[in-house]
């Protein structure tokens, strides 16, 4: 029942446009988690995050036979999910248009016990969710999700020197919360 | 305390978003929900595939062949045409369906099985899904395929399905009937299907063309005739030849010529599908 795994992507697209519907599953099966996890770096929820990705689907399969020829299919798919990721934030006026507050005290908000339970890779993720979202979102975008300072400042319809301000605040933070996190491991 | 470097924190951000693992098996099911009504929209359209191009000139599209979408939300289509028709399935399978005959499938089409109905007669090419059975039911006889290539002809509660391709299951009650590939399944109201050979896939003629007739007698090839263009022969009620021929062509009306003549007589057109064959019957020509 699973569709031939010996398809390349580009070929799975091709069978798409002549409109093959296992071709979409194919796709499908092959790209949903990895697409979902940057729909949710973006909007922050994983309800949202599937949703936006089942659109994509949806859209994929009704544009089946106008579909352009791709040479890269996965970032493309990356491409439109995180289009699509800040179409739904703009929509819904979720992109900051200020700098944001930092959280005074990193300590305050965790809590020793936060700290202690939580691996050193997954306690990043509560780090990035507690920068300024819009810090958040430059950082993501630049060091997850890989693009250029050009392509985030367009994105976020800001300029690249703002882009860099936003990586240099991030770092500024995140270093102090690992600092702050190596203390915690000398006192425990 | 040490201090951490920009790469740490690179190294430690890729891992940003990487607990969120989705149920793709339910994500899929529902991407097919939401494609739902235009995914399991069938389609009349002009077939590609190259052993169908004896027929592609015939194929109509859409808005000349007789299609019509029930509210009861069973799709049904009628060849209303002269030609043979090009339907696909929601799934993908392709069916060929002759002049006059109907498919139709309800709304549930490819959910847990493919289930249609015809009155007729059409060439199937079932898209394998080994989890989704494609079943076609007439009386007590169910006939169900999970990926395979077959003729199908059901007139009421009569069913004949020849297979040029894999293989099919005759359910009958608690009984199964297998039928293989050049061989052909028959079920007849209110008995067991039965199982004869088809080497010669002479019930695919209407679509291919090829009849092989090996020493048949004249009534069956007649019968054969019928099955394939609804031709109906006045032939003598004594007589009795039988037929060892070859033909290529999809004209009944020629072929009937030279049946005619390998029985010593010929055939007059009487009407727009009928026939008779007139003179003498020499029984034994053909020998």
């Amino acid at each position: 029942m699973q569709a031939t795994p010996t398809y390349t992507d580009e070929e799975l697209v091709n069978r798409l446009r002549g409109g093959a519907a296992d071709a979409l599953d194919a796709l499908f099966r092959r790209h949903y988690v990895e697409l979902c996890r940057v729909a949710n770096r973006f909007v922050r929820d994983e309800n949202q995050a599937e949703d936006i990705v089942q659109e994509l689907f949806v859209a994929l399969w009704e544009k089946r036979s106008t579909l352009p020829p791709l040479t890269a299919t996965a970032p493309y798919l990356r491409r439109s999910t995180r289009n699509r990721s800040l179409n739904y934030l703009r929509d819904r006026k979720r992109i900051p248009v200020d700098d944001g507050e930092l959280p005074e005290t990193l300590a305050a908000e965790t809590g020793p016990t936060g700290i202690e339970n939580f691996e050193l890779g997954a306690r990043i993720n509560g780090a990035i969710d507690r920068l300024p979202e819009r810090c958040r979102l430059v950082f993501t975008m630049s060091k997850v999700e890989d693009m250029s300072h050009r392509e985030i400042a367009q994105s976020l319809n800001i300029s690249t020197k703002t882009v860099e301000n936003q990586m240099t605040r991030a770092y500024r933070h995140l270093r102090a919360w690992l600092a702050l996190l190596a203390l915690f491991q000398v006192l425990i | 305390m040490s201090l951490r470097s920009h790469q740490e924190i690179d190294r430690l951000a890729t891992g940003y978003g990487q607990d969120f693992t989705p149920d793709v098996e339910k994500g899929l099911a529902r991407l097919h929900r939401n494609i739902d009504g235009e995914r399991r929209q069938a389609k009349v359209r002009r077939l590609r595939l190259p052993h169908w191009l004896s027929i592609a000139a015939g194929v109509l599209l859409l808005f000349t062949a007789g299609f019509f979408l029930l509210s009861s939300g069973n799709t049904t289509f009628r060849n209303d045409t002269l030609e043979a028709m090009a339907v696909e399935l929601p799934d993908g399978t392709e069916v060929i369906l002759q002049r006059g005959s109907s498919l139709s499938f309800g709304g549930a089409y490819a959910g847990a099985e493919r289930r249609v109905e015809i009155e007729g007669q059409g060439y199937f090419n079932v898209v394998k899904d080994a989890d989704k059975p494609f079943l076609v039911s007439t009386g007590k006889t169910t006939l169900r395929v999970t990926g395979t290539a077959f003729n199908l002809r059901v007139e009421g509660e009569e069913l004949e399905v020849e297979v040029s391709e894999g293989s099919i299951v005759l359910d009958y009650g608690d009984r199964e009937v297998s039928v293989a590939a050049k061989q052909c399944g028959i079920s007849k109201s209110g008995e067991l299907p039965t199982m004869v050979e088809a080497p010669n896939l002479n019930r695919h003629a209407w679509r291919t063309g090829h009849l092989v007739f090996e020493n048949a007698p004249v009534a069956q090839v007649l019968a054969t005739l019928h099955n394939n263009w609804d031709v109906e022969v006045d032939l003598p009620t004594t007589c009795d030849y039988p037929i060892s021929a070859t033909f290529n062509k999809k004209d009944a009306a020629a072929i009937l010529e030279t049946v005619a003549k390998l029985g010593g007589m010929t055939c007059t057109a009487t009407g727009k599908n009928t026939f008779a064959f007139v003179g003498g019957c020499d029984t034994n020509v053909g020998e």
